[in-house]
């Protein structure tokens, strides 16, 4: 299979001296669909972070057999879109239409392109005609659609989805797995939510401590309870 | 939970909205600097800006209540201001009072400067409400940068719209997380509990501050603001800005004439 993301040896310590990943090595295949799950703290974000480039550390990470470094950071911000958790914190700008085309302009599409890839990106979410509402008044379904949007617009072949379903009642968050399905990138999901990784995801990782515990299929890791029960995944038993 | 707009009203329809955001800050720039340049005793030509400002107000459909209440928010500060002139002026003495220890004196010229200076403030603040109530903020944004305001201050007050709201709700959820566990207590340390929630909501903000930065990042931002620009004038707003213009001449020249 042709790799996309190849991590190795990735270890990252933040500046108030925090682990946050240790030793982590990675390799993700065109077209896969990734769960990375573990418990609050375990590195998930962290592990986004670096893969398009807004965290550096020892270690490489090579997108596309590119390493991510300074020189080529524009072109791996193109190929790989970052939706973060909170969409309040990706929404900044007055109307969606600002905030959609806010990559593409950064990109320096002709305004041509920016408006075909704006209506482009919303019509991928469902949310055609919401161009000129102002994110403030939107729902937290809608917002994390627009979210979404907002890296569909540059044309990303990789997505990296930070806790998707956050926050979403149970409607919201089946009609955002069945969006996120009919999108063909690449996918890494960062998530606890494990209905999520069963419905969209054919491999799982489990991080804990900055370490990937195990990689493997889905269906095997979710039906191995004590596995999940050790790292905060399900109910302890023991307790 | 949902707020008043800061820009109520300005998704109303009339000619006055559909006119260019440029358009309508010249004018009221405009219109601001002529009645600042006004004489201290020229009362018609207050008048004629008075009535000219309803008429703007009128053309734009905004209620005269919601135009009042707004326009009094800036009253404390002009008073504060203003309020000791008229007992520091020099001139004839319109009354002299004993506080106290103190002998003190209003003088005419002093609460004619009070005077005006009230009704300066007060038309220019509704000549600012006039603009802000007709335009959507996204929309007088566009303009300001067109006016080669610097996008990074166009970039700040877009910030300021964008998370405005989000802050105050943040405030409103704290107070409420308080209040339910509020039973009382002194007076002291109430004022301290409300210092540790704006340290809170500080350390929240700038917070949110970087992780907007690291999503702005991922999305290709690197220092630069770049924009699509989308305004363009039409033919109402060369009659508007015109017309505008020569009202406010015509006014400001009955200063020399009375």
């Amino acid at each position: 299979m042709n790799e996309v993301i190849k991590i190795n040896n990735l270890s990252f310590i933040y500046p108030d001296g925090q682990p946050a990943l240790s030793g982590l090595s990675l390799a993700v295949g065109q077209g896969e669909s990734v769960a990375v799950i573990g418990p609050n703290g375990a590195g998930k974000s962290t592990l986004l972070l670096h893969l398009n480039g807004i965290l550096h550390s020892n270690g490489t990470v090579r997108v596309f057999d590119r390493p991510v470094n300074d020189k080529n950071l524009r072109w791996v911000r193109s190929r790989v879109g970052l939706v973060f958790q909170d969409p309040d914190d990706q929404l900044f700008s007055p109307t969606v239409f600002d905030d959609v085309a806010f990559g593409p302009i950064n990109m320096g599409y002709s305004e041509v392109e920016v408006h075909r890839a704006v209506s482009k990106a919303l019509e991928w979410v469902g949310m055609t005609g919401y161009e000129k509402r102002s994110s403030h008044h939107l729902s937290i379904g809608e917002r994390k659609r627009i979210a979404i949007a907002t890296v569909l617009s540059m044309s990303p072949q990789i997505l990296a989805l930070d806790e998707p379903t956050g926050n979403l009642d149970p409607r919201s968050k089946w009609s955002l797995i069945s969006l996120l399905r009919r999108l063909p990138m690449t996918k890494i999901i960062a998530t606890h939510d494990l209905e999520l990784v069963r419905a969209l995801c054919s491999r799982t990782v489990i991080l804990d401590r900055g370490q990937i515990v195990i990689d493997g299929a889905t269906s095997l890791i979710l039906n191995n309870e004590s596995l999940l029960a050790a790292h905060g995944l399900a109910p302890d038993d023991t307790s | 939970m949902k707020h008043g707009f800061l820009d109520q009203y300005s998704d109303r329809d009339s000619f006055i909205h559909r006119l260019d955001p440029r358009t309508k800050f010249i004018i009221s720039f405009l219109f601001i600097l002529v009645v600042a340049l006004t004489p201290p005793d020229s009362w018609l030509v207050y008048t004629l800006y008075a009535a000219l400002m309803a008429g703007l107000l009128l053309a734009g459909r905004l209620p005269a209540g919601y135009v009042l209440k707004r326009s009094l928010i800036i009253m404390p500060f002009v008073l504060l201001i203003a309020l000791f002139i008229p007992f520091f002026k020099e001139g004839e003495v319109a009354g002299s009072y004993n506080m106290w220890l103190w002998q003190v004196t209003v003088t005419y010229s002093g609460l004619q400067v009070l005077v005006n200076i009230v009704i300066k403030s007060w038309l220019s603040i509704l000549s600012l409400i006039w603009l802000t109530s007709t335009t959507k903020l996204p929309h007088l944004l566009r303009g300001l940068e067109q006016m080669r305001l610097p996008r990074v201050m166009v970039m700040i007050l877009s910030f300021m719209y964008r998370y405005l709201f989000i802050v105050v709700d943040e405030a409103m959820r704290m107070k409420q997380a308080r209040d339910s566990r509020n039973f009382g207590g002194g007076r002291r340390w109430q004022v301290n509990t409300i210092g540790n929630m704006i340290g809170t909501l500080f350390i929240r903000s700038y917070e949110r501050g970087e992780r907007v930065y690291v999503a702005m990042a991922a999305r290709g931002f690197d220092g630069h603001i770049r924009t699509l620009n989308h305004l363009s004038f039409r033919v109402a707003d060369a009659y508007f800005g015109i017309g505008g213009i020569l009202v406010l001449s015509l006014i400001s020249l009955f200063t020399f004439l009375f």
